[in-house]
């Protein structure tokens, strides 16, 4: 098997990154074995990367680890505005609701209906009382009149003197 | 008589013997499907997108399309590699829009590769040790970045969440050349940092 020189680095003179992944998953063919046996350049390379790609899996999940535990909070945070809309809803209910539920529990309190006839019928009393006052008490001098009176006949005698 | 009357019974039984038994789909347990791969969906949309909100909300959404989608799971793969397919179209579709791109960089919860949270903390390595190690991880980081979205994809599918090669070719839904030819490409990217 022939190792390819893919490019001048000198990390990866001696095998292909194929074959490089071959060693890496574990699968690697009898020839890339033999030689990274015999080449301490690819046996310093494939332990590098080793370790690298290690660093950055175990890097990766406490990085991941890390950030879960920082969206924790700000989920609390993005939640707040919420609980300050439902203090707002329930301050408007309380400041603009709760009078008018007041007005028209203490509206709801008088019974209208049996209010008006009550008012009607004390209306009329009014009413006959004024009538009966205007009849029992017109003084003599305001009644109307209903015959001819002392005084009438004695300037009619004068007139026809 | 009796085996006139017995052998159509016994025929049943032997078909009803050759039929395959029900198999429950795992996900029909989705508290414990989601138990044990949430932190693995919300890893690799992490560093995928860089973005943590972006990932957390993409995570959900994943097992939100598993849940609805349970019916179509067939067992052909790992439910991890189903998962992982679910998330790189979630991705790619997201992706589509422009404007993902634009603010992208700009987003409050963008991750970044030398934020030092993110470096691994070598366990027993001498100062300068652990100095250039955090120095190369960082260089591979930025490599990592510098790949097209595919390579990137397909690279931390392979050696961040161990994927097998077919699983990859699953889970982005690409023929298993495409999947080599990009990994290797990528990974002769990535070696010039090491």
């Amino acid at each position: 098997m022939s190792f390819k020189t893919t490019n001048s680095s000198p990390m990866n003179s001696h095998l292909t990154s194929e074959q490089m992944d071959g060693l890496l998953s574990a699968r690697p063919s009898e020839d890339v074995v033999r030689h990274v046996a015999g080449c301490v350049r690819c046996t310093a390379e494939i332990g590098s990367l080793r370790g690298v790609l290690t660093g950055l899996r175990e890097g990766a999940t406490a990085a991941a680890e890390h950030h879960r535990g920082l969206a924790g909070p700000r989920n609390h945070t993005r939640r707040a505005p919420q609980v300050a809309w439902s203090l707002a809803a329930i301050a408007l209910f309380v400041s603009v609701g709760a009078p008018l539920a007041v007005h028209r529990f203490h509206g709801f309190d008088r019974p209208a209906v049996a209010a008006q006839p009550a008012t009607a019928i004390s209306d009329e009393a009014l009413l006959s009382s004024v009538q009966d006052d205007l009849s029992y008490s017109v003084p003599g001098p305001l009644l109307p009149l209903t015959g001819a009176s002392p005084s009438d006949s004695a300037t009619s005698t004068q007139r026809t003197n | 008589m009796f085996e006139q009357a017995a052998q159509p019974g016994h025929l049943a039984l032997a078909e009803f013997e050759q039929v395959e038994p029900v198999r429950v789909s795992p996900f029909e347990d989705m508290s414990e499907v989601h138990a044990l791969y949430e932190a693995r969906i919300f890893r690799f949309l992490l560093f995928l997108l860089r973005d943590r909100d972006l990932a957390l909300s993409l995570t959900q959404d994943t097992f939100l399309t598993a849940w609805r989608s349970r019916a179509s799971f067939r067992g052909e793969c790992a439910p991890a590699t189903w998962l992982m397919r679910i998330a790189v179209n979630l991705v790619r579709n997201h992706t589509r829009t422009g404007a993902f791109k634009f603010w992208k960089r700009a987003a409050e919860t963008a991750v970044e590769v030398d934020d030092p949270k993110i470096q691994f903390t070598h366990p027993g390595a001498s100062a300068e040790g652990a100095l250039m190690a955090r120095q190369q991880l960082q260089q591979v980081w930025t490599r990592v970045e510098q790949l097209s979205g595919r390579q990137r994809t397909i690279f931390l599918l392979r050696f961040v969440d161990e994927l097998e090669l077919n699983e990859i070719a699953v889970a982005t839904g690409l023929p298993l050349p495409t999947v080599k030819s990009h990994l290797y490409r990528a990974l002769d990217h990535v070696r010039w940092s090491g």
